[in-house]
This record gives C-alpha cells, structure tokens and sequence, in this order.
C-alpha cells in the first residue's frame, strides 16, 4: 500500500509494532470506559420504565451520580480514546511514515490521568452535574481539570496528525494527500477549531471558579461556550466513522469508492460547517437573539449536505461491490452484501441507525420543531441512534478487524460478534422509538422518573406503551454488551495468535488519486480551515462578545 | 468501475443532491414563515437580572397571574430548586399569557406539557414567552433541565379554568398562583407597583400544605431529608429551636448556604430563602414542622408557636444565606 513516500519508509509489518501498541492502548482503553458506562445504560433504560434499579446499586448515590458516569465514559472518554487511537494509526500506515510514539504515549498518558481525575470526582460524587456541567452547579476541580487533560492530550495527537501529512508532503511535493489522511487531518483539524470554546469554558472559568480563585461564572455564557464544542464534538465522534464508510467499506464488500472528489469534500465541507451550529441546542436560552439563532439554524442545515452526499456515495460504493458479485434488480443486489461478515453488517447497520438519527436530527435543528421536544426524552431518543449506534456500532465494527489487524490475535466467535451487532442495533432502534415517543408526550430527559414523589407518581401515565418499550430496549442492550465483551476480551485473551499484519488494513484501491483541480484545491486544508474560522467568527463573535462584556458572575452550587 | 457506470453514478448523485438541497430549503421557508406567523411562544430574552435582584422586582416578589387591563394575563414565575413559585396556577380559558420566567439558584427547564412553551431558565436572565390556552384542563409544568437531586419532583400544573368558574374563584380569593391584587397599570410588568408591605394576610394558613408544596421536595414528605445532600427536619427541629428561636426564622426567610453537620452526617449545599411566602404560611409552615413526626416530644416546655408578626419582624434584613450559616456557628450548632 505504497503512496510513495521517502524517508521513513516503513515497510516490514512487524515494523509497525509500536504503533499497533500505542493505538491499542487508546482503542482498548477507550472500550473500557464504553464498557463502564454501558453496564450503568439498562439501569438508565429501566428508569425509563418507571423502574427504579438504583436502590440496588450501593455504590452509586442517585440516578444523576450514575447518568454522569454514563455520559461522561461513554460521550467523552470512549469516543475520544477510540478517535485518537485510529487518526493517528490510519495516516501512519497510509502514508509510511512513522509519527513520534513518545509524543503519542505522552499524549495517551495526559488523557489518562485526566480520566483518572474525572473518574474519582464522579465516583466521589462531588461532580454530579451531568456531562454537560452546566454551571452554576459546581463540580470539584478535578472533574473540570480532568476533563481537560483529555483535550489537551486528543490535541497533542490532532498535532501529531497535522504535523504527519505536514511531512508527507514536504517529502512528496505536488501529490495529493491519500484520502484517510486527509479525512483523518480535516477530522482532526475541525476538532481544533470546535474544541476551543470548551477550552475556554473549562481552563479560564470553571478551573478557577471550582478551585475558589474566581467567585462567578455566568452561566449563559458557559452554556454557550459549552454548545460552541458541545455539536461540532458529536462530528468528531461521527467522522472517524464516516473515514471506515468511506475508505473501508468499499473494499470490505468487494466494491470500490464510487467518488473519491466528492468524498473529500464532504469532508472539507464538515471542517467548514460543523462549529458555527451550536445555538441549536440553545433555541429555548433567553440570552441569545432570535436573528443569531436563525442564522446558525440555517447554518446547521448546510452541515446535512455532506451527510446526504455521504449516504449516496456509501451507498452506491456498496452496490457496486454487490452487483459485481452478481447482485441484480433494484433492491435485490442488498441480499449480495456480506451479511455474514460482523464488521460489515456491524456497520451497515449502523449506517441505517443513522437514516432516522439524521431525519430526527433536521428536526431538532429547525427553530420551531426543537421548542416542542427540547430537553425530553427525544433528545437521548436522538443520540443513541447518532452517536450511540452510527458511530458505536461502526466503532465495534471496526473493531472486528481491527482488533486482530493490532494484537496478532484471530476474532474470537465471528457468529457472537454478528449477534452482538444485531442485539446492539435493535436494542438502540427500541430505545430510541421508546424514548423519542416519550419526548413527544413531554417525559423530560434526564429526569428519575422512577423515583418520584407518591404525590407526583402517575405524572407521565400517558407514556406508560414507550415506557415499556425503553424498558425491554435496555434488557435487549444489555446482552449486546454482554455479547460485545465477550468477542472483544475473547480476543484480546486469545491464545491463538495469527500471522502478523495477516488482517490487513482495507485501504481502498486506488486507480490513482484524481489530481484534478477539484481534489488539489480540496487539499488546500490550511485554507479550508482558515474559512471555517471565519464562518465561525461571523456566527459567534457579536454574540459571544456581548456575552464577554456583560457577564453575571455567580457562586457554584451543590444540589445532589 | 467502467466510464458509463461512472457516468450514471455521477448523475443520480447529482439529482440526489439536489432534491436534498431543496428539501432544505423548503424546510427553511417553512420555518422562517411559521417563526414570523406564529412564533410568539418562541423565548424571548427580557434583558439580564441577577438571582439578587429577584426580590426587587414585582413581577417576582409578589409571582403569579396578574390580568392586565389589556386582558392579558402576565405571570410572573420563579423557577428554584425544586419548585415552581408559584406551582399551581389558574387560568381562564381563553387567557392570552405571558410568562416571566427567571431562576433562583442554577438553570431550570419550564415546559407546559401539550404547548409549545419550553424555556430554558437560566439565573441571571429573565425569559418570557407567550401561549394562548384555547383548551380547559390541567396542564403538567415540567421542569426539564437537571437541576440537583430531586429534580424529576419540579413539577408544577396550570388550571386552565371555564371562564365563569376562574371569575368565581378569582373574586373569592381562592384561585391559584394568583399575584396580589395590585392596581394594574396599562403598559404591563414595569409599571406595575410593588405590594406595600408583606402579602395581605392569608386565610388561616395549612403548614403541613406548604410544607408538601415547598420543603417536601428536599425534606422529604416526611422530613427525613436526603441522605447526603439535605438534612432531616424530623427529630431535629427542635434542637434548632433551643440554639435560638429566631434561628429557624432566619433560615426559612434567608436561606442557608454552607457547610453543617446533622446528626453526625454532614451536608455542604444550599437552601434558598423563602420570602416570597406569605407571613402566615410561614408561621404555619414553621410550626408545623416543630410539631411534625414525633418533633412535638423534644420540644421545650415554654415553647412559643411561631406567627406571622415574628416573621414580618424579622424581614428586611438583608442576610444573606452565608450570613445565616455564620449566626449556625455562633449559636453553636454544627
């Protein structure tokens, strides 16, 4: 899989160790903390259906202590860990070219012990306030530090990213970046751009406002820094996904990428478009003006394009592997798919999760609609079936091939991961039927609805069919889980060893990159990055500096 | 993949791009049209206002439904951890609404179940936004945004009323979450006046109503409180008592916010005051407690029941709720 790179050429598999080692080290941990997280999600599921399993789980105080545990692994650490572990591994072995392994294993070093610090603070119970952590409730100082620790260490590895395809072409002049490094930069680089109002939000207000250095925070402002990350971070966890659709697939089911142009820029248009949306989730704040919320409505409705053109392209690069081996008629060529294979089928499925999510989602960015379900039981509804199964069950689709690509291991039952992504995907398609439906009758999100007052009891009486619908969603999860570890620690503890590098990694074919003007111009990221700062400047500096300018500092709070 | 096919590829994605695009579009029209038709219930910022300033302003030390001389109706409400003020609310069918709408303590969600009125509640903002109640019934007011332990008890309800039926309620004095009559000034909330004074006086209070309605929530129904985030009021209301009977007054009035030991469990929270009740529901509610799950045993012989002159007495003071954690300590409690 030679691009033609000079240098630092690595070519003898067994040369690549220590990068498998670093990249197993992100992607093994990251599972770990989706394992944590996932084992709370039944409990969550049950109090959905007005079951209150928390009273048995003594080393959690309440429903929110475990709901925060459950969003912060699953949201933040695992997507995080998985993300960093693959953008970096996939240019690595694109491009030939060795990144710096200190760098990455201190990068992967900071974030750990910033999901040791966040880890403590919520288990401690003094960070019940949700993965969102919107003041004025006050977690301790290292839940917020160590929340940014893993930032800090997600961008030391974008930095590593850049700096790789920075060398490549410097070694390669006038070639056009091969496309998983360049899906893998743009990915990364919008990660910079997006990750900066968190950054802010966490380093110059909630740091020192938890440590007692400041006595306010302005909780308008915070939330809008929070959102300013809080959408563009859901592309993050979506792109390296979209890098497995894209690349991966086609060779997987034995086709080839329909449009290599247009999948770059898609991606070219996610760097563009991804940041300047976050009103979205602030449609209903008093504190921003309607106009504002309008724009980045529109603006949110440019960020579907590349998803449409994704779904085309994905599609038809599908059904040119299928018709090659034989497929016929309109629909029928789906039958020749490689339905029994788990990494494929793991991430068809996920890609058909992602149909609804994306329909739900329209409807949540358009200003009017979001009023009716903001904050219910459609929001998570919503996002179990984004970055809860798009991007999960993709993940673990991955991982089917991944995984034995980096330990040398063979997949531990390919049958169990097959039904491990078939539970996972109807599991979540329940859920999200169950709680979209509960949104709509106005059960909120986030709430312990099954631990009500008795004088409140029978409130959300009319939701009692999506309840029960949510409740067997999460025992149908639970054994996805079961399902899922089982294959994974299988693996991972398995004794029978495979040739090295005998899992290739399934680079498309190229019939040679397209060096027309369309993709040179693509691969101008620096400028494309540049106009994404612009696009972002324009959508939320006259807001943000109004907010900047007029701040209402107020004390942190404890209520849980 | 052969010329032609890539050929048919490239259109179908094209047409597919485009009838996407449209669709967006046409999505777009929709929304601009339905925002500049119909979009009163939209939120409304009112301009900036610190959880501080809260008791200055008539639309919220004296909260609830006001008609206005216009025959509108503004309703003034105060979202804190974990109730509504008011929490129950007539209304006449037909009522064109306004709701005022700011926070205590951290951020709150205030949606009308079956409307379309969903605001995000946030301290140090005020928020209004518009509904016209067309239909009779009983209406869920949900708070849904997290907001601490017993968030998923924020539950408040409008009584959307038969209009002869509010009209009787209202001229009886018995409708709910109404704001004290005031002579209401065209023009709306800024010109209305404050109440001289505390509220008139109630209709001999119910403690144990205003304790369900406005401690339970924390307290607990029957004031055991919750573990590790609020203290019991059950056998150790009287102790409070003891240290000071002007203690529990300061509390109820001002709040109360930092660290204290409860029968050798330890809390680090907040309490909001609660001056916007009524001296009399405050009395009652006091008295109750003292008197409630076997509290009666352990109080002093001499014990004088709380009234709603003490309470009036003790306002204006301006503590704050740290200041009433400072006077804990030097009465010696923990």
């Amino acid at each position: 899989m030679a691009v033609g790179s000079i240098g630092t050429t690595v070519r003898a598999a067994v040369a690549w160790r220590p990068e498998k080692r670093v990249t197993g080290a992100f992607l093994i941990t990251g599972l770990i903390a989706l394992l944590v997280g996932a084992l709370l999600g039944p409990f969550q599921a049950m109090n959905y259906g007005d079951v209150n399993l928390y009273r048995y789980l003594p080393f959690l105080k309440s429903y929110y202590q475990g709901l925060t545990l459950h969003g912060v692994l699953n949201a933040l650490v695992f997507t995080t860990f998985f993300n960093c572990g693959v953008l970096i591994y996939f240019p690595a072995r694109e491009l030939e070219t060795r990144p710096s392994i200190a760098w990455l294993w201190a990068s992967y070093g900071v974030m750990v012990f910033g999901l040791v610090l966040s880890g403590i603070a919520i288990w401690s119970n003094s960070s019940t306030v949700m993965y969102t952590f919107y003041p004025p409730l006050q977690g301790s100082w290292g839940f917020y530090t160590g929340l940014a620790l893993v930032v800090v260490g997600s961008l030391m590895v974008a930095f590593e990213v850049v700096r790789l395809r920075a060398r490549w072409r410097r070694d390669n002049p006038g070639k056009v970046t091969p496309i998983v490094t360049f899906m893998s930069t743009a990915t990364m680089l919008m990660w910079v751009l997006a990750s900066l109002g968190i950054v802010v939000e966490v380093v110059v207000f909630l740091i020192p406002w938890s440590a007692g250095w400041i006595s306010g925070v302005d909780p308008q402002l915070a939330r809008t820094l929070f959102w300013f990350t809080g959408h563009p971070i859901v592309y993050f966890w979506l792109l390296p996904a979209y890098v497995s659709w894209y690349a991966f697939i086609p060779k997987q089911v034995g086709g080839e990428l329909s449009s290599d142009t247009l999948a770059r820029m898609a991606f070219v248009m996610f760097m563009v478009f991804s940041t300047p949306v976050g009103f979205h989730h602030q449609f209903t704040d008093p504190g921003i003006p309607g106009g504002w919320k309008l724009v980045q409505n529109i603006l949110t409705f440019f960020v579907v394009i590349p998803s449409l053109l994704t779904a085309f392209t994905v599609t038809s690069s599908m059904e040119l592997g299928a018709r090659r081996k034989g497929g016929r008629g309109v629909l029928r060529w789906i039958g020749k798919l490689p339905w029994g294979d788990a990494s494929f089928t793991a991430q068809a499925l996920a890609m058909l999760s992602f149909i609804f999510g994306g329909a739900g989602g329209i409807v949540l960015a358009s200003f009017n609609l979001n009023v009716l379900v903001h904050n219910t039981a459609f929001i998570p509804g919503h996002f179990h079936i984004t970055v809860g199964t798009a991007v999960t069950l993709t993940f673990f689709g991955m991982t089917f091939w991944l995984i034995p690509h980096l330990t040398g291991k063979r997949l531990f039952s390919p049958r169990l991961a097959l039904w491990s992504a078939w539970t996972w995907f109807v599991g979540m398609m329940l859920f999200a039927v169950g709680m979209h439906w509960q949104g709509l009758l106005g059960v909120p999100r986030r709430a312990w609805i099954s631990n009500m007052l008795p004088s409140l009891q029978g409130t959300y009486a009319s939701a009692a069919v999506p309840q029960a619908i949510t409740m067997v969603s999460g025992m149908i999860l639970f054994l996805a889980v079961i399902f899922y570890f089982t294959v994974l620690f299988g693996t991972l503890f398995s004794s029978r060893r495979i040739e090295e590098d005998s899992v290739a990694i399934p680079f498309p074919e190229y019939g040679g990159v397209h060096q027309d003007r369309a993709t040179r111009a693509l691969d101008r990221l620096g400028l494309w990055f540049a106009v994404a700062a612009a696009v972002v400047c324009v959508a939320y500096l006259p807001t943000l500096l109004h907010m900047l300018t007029n701040q209402v500092g107020l004390p942190g709070l404890r209520l849980w | 993949m052969d010329e032609s096919q890539h050929e048919v590829i490239a259109r179908w994605e094209r047409r597919w791009v485009v009838f996407g695009a449209v669709m967006l579009l046409c999505f777009l029209a929709l929304i601009v049209f339905v925002l500049a038709t119909e979009g009163a219930h939209i939120v409304h910022g009112g301009g900036r206002l610190t959880p501080a300033e809260i008791s200055q302003v008539p639309l919220f030390s004296n909260p609830g439904a006001m008609r206005l001389s216009t025959g509108e109706f503004q309703v003034g409400i105060v979202a804190q951890a974990f109730s509504f003020n008011p929490s129950a609310i007539d209304l006449p069918v037909g009522a064109h609404a306004r709701f005022y709408l700011t926070s205590k303590d951290v951020l709150h969600g205030f949606m009308i179940e079956k409307t379309n009125v969903n605001v995000e509640v946030i301290p140090g903002e005020l928020a209004y936004a518009d509904y016209v109640f067309t239909r009779p019934g009983s209406y869920h007011v949900v708070c849904n945004e997290y907001c601490g332990i017993n968030h998923q008890d924020m539950i408040g309800v409008i009584n959307v009323l038969p209009v002869a039926q509010y009209r009787q309620k209202a001229a009886a004095g018995t409708a709910a979450g109404q704001a004290a009559p005031l002579q209401a000034v065209p023009g709306g909330a800024e010109a209305a006046a404050p109440p001289a004074g505390a509220r008139p006086a109630a209709p001999a209070a119910d403690g144990s109503k205003v304790y369900a309605a406005s401690c339970a929530s924390c307290h607990g129904p029957d004031g055991q409180g919750h573990p590790g985030a609020f203290p019991p009021l059950a056998g150790h209301a009287p102790a409070l008592y003891r240290a000071g009977r002007g203690y529990p007054i300061d509390v109820v009035l001002y709040g109360l916010h930092g660290k204290i030991s409860v029968q050798g469990k330890s809390y680090d929270n907040v309490m909001p005051g609660w001056a916007q009740l009524s001296d009399a529901d405050l009395a009652a509610v006091a008295d109750s407690i003292m008197h409630a799950w076997g509290n009666d045993s352990s109080l002093p012989s001499d014990y004088r029941p709380y009234t709603a002159q003490d309470f009036a007495s003790a306002r204006g003071r301006g503590l704050s709720a740290a200041d009433v954690h400072a006077e804990r300590a030097r009465l010696g409690l923990p």
